[in-house]
């Protein structure tokens, strides 16, 4: 193994090294891979059904074969909850997704060409960060139609703002360093020196913010489906199983209708959040993110 | 451990004791706020108990406070407050005055007399007169006024079956004397049909305040934002979207009534049980009922009087039939065979209801006891579809308006019988509002939508009117509306009982709307009334002046 070679593995055994050792992003990596295998897997185990009615009779209370019981209207709790955390999840991590994919090429272009790219990027940033986002994420729902798209759509193209200036920031020292000056007086392309030397040295910050984004998408995406904008029926996240649970009688004396998906919900982003600590602490102690 | 990771794990556990402390704590729970005062005391051992606010919820605001431009039924609980209408129509039929003390049916059954009240004062002090009920009649049939509520005119000399007069004083309301009105009808009619249907639409507004006003503009007048009428309660003001605010009438003709303010909150159906039992809300009304997922919960509720109330209401699913492949009237049968009506009244409606065979409930005058709805049958739906040649890949768009739960929910099991049956749907959950507007664009295919009803059998009648608004199925077939138009202009009713039967049996075999439930109208109000007519609020009457409320 060269010395390069050998020092890059030795940067990220390191980081894993302190990564491990942060407990609550160890816990929160093992809840997320309990979640996520559990709302992946089970499904195809149990042939869990969650669209069709009248399995049992509506509001059914938990029982051996449904152990959540029943919906209003027949359907199996336990299936919608582990459905609706695949909806809920993807929801996450794609309009994370398209965030990054519009943010980091927008950031990095600014800090990379400076001038008139980054005063027009930097101000259309600024622009998208003055609205307030779940205002404007509901009015845009609302206009589109809610459904599972045009809210990961939506999410994604409102919250792409905090990718842009934090690649930015970080690029922008970048740029002032040698080896950068050293790549250009080699011959190489702008568009080489911003994907292989600025991109990954910058990639960092991205990826803790992203874990963060991830949860916050999650749950802007509850808060839409909560108030009956989201993701629509038959399907199931777990913020539509909550906009279901709005009755008193159904808080009070039937609390397997709403609790299971409420605490998934805290602990999936919980956990999200953690493993960003932990990112952030593996990556650079030193960092301020 | 850094700070961060202290202070997300005291988040995790506060956050889980929350949760904790909701479940335990959670239920039952009713602290009563408003104490009624008491009135003074006369020498009369009977002085009414005055209660000081009085708080009724409604489930949506009302669009706009001009009764003849609404959208659905919301702004009625404000106007039956604020308005007078001719008559008072109780929930078993009977007739009782109101702004017209009594009246009389000539002998060809063509000119009905009323005889008003002498003692009518508008909330500005201005005697109400006949004069008042002609303008209302003129104004509103001017084909320049913006109103989709005036086919409730359409009986009247002069109008077309939209309710519109080409020549607005020629038409057949006249002021005999101040206090004596004529209308003239187009054919001989049943009297019961205009007080118990069309009247109790028809709010009487005042000439001396809207005289000048431009009908082409009416909506924008500025009376509308603060309306004055005769009604039992003033109207004070309106924070939008909220609520509204009233003020008792102490003049009003019929007597004073037993509060000094009512309040009309604008709550989610979610709120009103947790409402009346924290003594926020006094009252529900016909648009803000009691959800049916909180109904059991009533059964126990100390201080709360439940009562399911019949209504002549019914839910439907409207048809476009203006699209080629809703022309065939087996494929509408065939949706309305595929259709587990019981489901849905043992599921959803725990049994507060009845399958619905047509627009009337088994418990109306003119039901037909001889016809049977459609059986719940998914073979022979299936085999129907096929006979008709329907194509089993087209995807149907489905309007579910919100609002109403078990409708919302109805819709979810509807999707599934259809498809059930090979008809593929896609539901569109939109506000109330949007759902008629689309559906009057002819926008979709299919509907849920749902009638208040009356004791009266013409209600139907607007739904298959071709050509007009009210017409959501844009059925263009005129013949039901032809029967149905020949039966309301019946007399009496052992003449209109036979056409409305053949029209019962005609609505079943055409299915220009599918049929689906009656609801029982689910009310409640807490202990604090001794008199309150809730039987008669899904007839959009509540007789607010009538309360009497307890120590």
């Amino acid at each position: 193994m060269s010395e390069l070679q050998k020092k890059r593995n030795s940067y990220y055994t390191d980081v894993f090294k302190r990564f491990k050792r942060h407990k609550l992003a160890m816990f929160g990596i093992a809840m997320l891979t309990i979640i996520i295998l559990a709302v992946l897997l089970l499904p195809m185990i149990f042939k869990l059904d969650p669209y069709t009615t009248m399995v049992a009779p509506a509001l059914s209370r938990p029982s051996v074969k449904f152990i959540l019981g029943t919906d209003a209207t027949g359907r199996d709790n336990f299936a919608r909850l582990l459905y609706g955390g695949r909806v809920s999840l993807l929801v996450g991590l794609a309009s994370t997704f398209i965030s990054i994919i519009i943010g980091v090429p927008l950031g990095l272009i600014a800090a990379y060409y400076r001038g008139i790219a980054e005063i027009v990027i930097m101000r259309i940033v600024d622009i998208f960060m003055s609205f307030p986002s779940m205002v404007l994420i509901m009015v845009l729902v609302s206009i589109m139609g809610p459904s599972i798209w045009s809210v990961t759509v939506v999410i994604g193209v409102l919250e792409w703002t905090q990718f842009a200036r934090q690649i930015y920031g970080t690029a922008l020292s970048i740029r002032e360093k040698e080896y950068i000056e050293a790549a250009r007086a080699v011959g190489a392309s702008d568009f080489r020196i911003i994907t292989r030397y600025i991109l990954p040295n910058s990639i960092a910050p991205i990826l803790i913010a992203a874990t963060f984004r991830t949860a916050a998408a999650m749950l802007q995406e509850s808060t839409l489906s909560f108030l009956g904008m989201g993701v629509q029926p038959p399907q199931a996240s777990w913020g539509n199983i909550l906009y279901n649970a709005q009755s008193i009688a159904i808080l009070s004396t039937r609390p397997w209708m709403w609790v299971p998906a409420g605490i998934l919900l805290i602990l999936t982003v919980l956990s999200v959040n953690f493993v960003g600590d932990g990112l952030r602490d593996a990556l650079d102690p030193k960092m301020k993110v | 451990m850094h700070k961060s990771k202290i202070i997300k794990l005291l988040c995790l556990f506060v956050v889980v004791g929350l949760l904790a402390g909701c479940v335990v704590g959670c239920g039952g729970g009713s602290n009563e706020k408003a104490t009624p005062e008491q009135g003074s005391k006369t020498e009369s051992s009977t002085a009414p108990v005055k209660h000081d606010v009085v708080t009724m919820v409604m489930t949506s605001a009302a669009d706009t406070l001009n009764p003849y431009n609404i959208s659905g039924n919301y702004g009625d609980v404000i106007f039956d407050q604020i308005f007078d209408r001719l008559v008072y129509v109780t929930a078993s039929g009977k007739v009782l005055p109101r702004l017209a003390d009594s009246w009389e049916m000539s002998s060809d059954y063509k000119v009905a007399t009323f005889h008003l009240n002498k003692n009518v004062k508008w909330h500005d002090g201005e005697p109400f007169t006949a004069d008042d009920v002609v303008f209302t009649a003129q104004l509103i049939t001017n084909k320049d006024v913006v109103s989709n509520r005036r086919s409730y005119f359409s009986s009247i000399e002069g109008t077309d079956e939209n309710g519109v007069a080409a020549e607005p004083s020629k038409i057949g309301v006249v002021a005999v004397d101040p206090y004596t009105l004529e209308i003239h009808f187009k054919t001989p009619t049943d009297i019961n049909a205009f007080l118990q249907l069309d009247s109790t639409r028809i709010y009487i507004l005042p000439k001396h305040l809207l005289k000048d006003a431009d009908p082409a503009h009416l909506d924008a007048d500025p009376y509308f934002q603060k309306p004055v009428g005769t009604g039992c309660c003033i109207f004070d003001k309106q924070v939008p979207g909220e609520r509204y605010e009233l003020t008792a009438n102490k003049d009003y003709f019929l007597g004073t009534p037993n509060f000094n303010k009512m309040v009309i909150r604008v709550m989610d159906a979610a709120s009103i049980v947790p409402g009346l039992m924290s003594g926020e809300v006094d009252l529900t009304s016909a648009q803000g009922e009691v959800p049916i997922s909180d109904w059991p919960l009533l059964k126990d509720a100390k201080g709360i009087v439940p009562a399911s109330v019949k209504s002549y209401g019914y839910q439907y699913m409207t048809i476009n039939c203006s699209k080629e492949y809703f022309k065939d009237a087996r494929v509408r049968r065939a949706f309305s065979m595929a259709i587990n009506r019981k489901n849905i009244i043992d599921q959803l409606l725990f049994g507060e209801g009845v399958i619905a065979v047509g627009p009337m409930p088994p418990h109306h005058p003119y039901f037909n006891q001889a016809i049977a709805g459609d059986p719940y049958d998914p073979e022979g739906a299936k085999a129907l579809l096929q006979e008709a040649g329907w194509d089993f890949n087209r995807e149907l768009e489905f309007f579910v308006p919100t609002g109403n739960k078990v409708r919302e929910n109805s819709a979810t099991l509807i999707q599934q019988d259809l498809a059930a049956v090979g008809v593929k749907t896609k539901l569109q959950v939109m506000d109330f509002t949007t759902e008629i507007n689309y559906l009057r664009q002819s926008k979709g295919d299919l509907g849920l939508l749902g009638g208040a009803g009356s004791i009266d059998p013409d209600d139907v009648r607007i739904l298959l009117a071709p050509g007009t608004n009210m017409n959501f199925s844009h059925y263009d077939d005129p013949s039901l509306f032809e029967l149905a138009t020949e039966a309301r202009n019946k007399p009496t009713f052992e003449e209109r009982k036979p056409l409305y039967d053949e029209l019962q049996k005609k609505l079943v075999e055409e299915m220009p709307y599918v049929w689906l439930y009656h609801a029982n109208v689910l009310m409640a109000h807490r202990d604090i009334f001794e008199n309150i007519p809730v039987e008669d609020f899904p007839n959009l009457n509540y007789a607010a002046y009538s309360w009497t409320f307890k120590e």
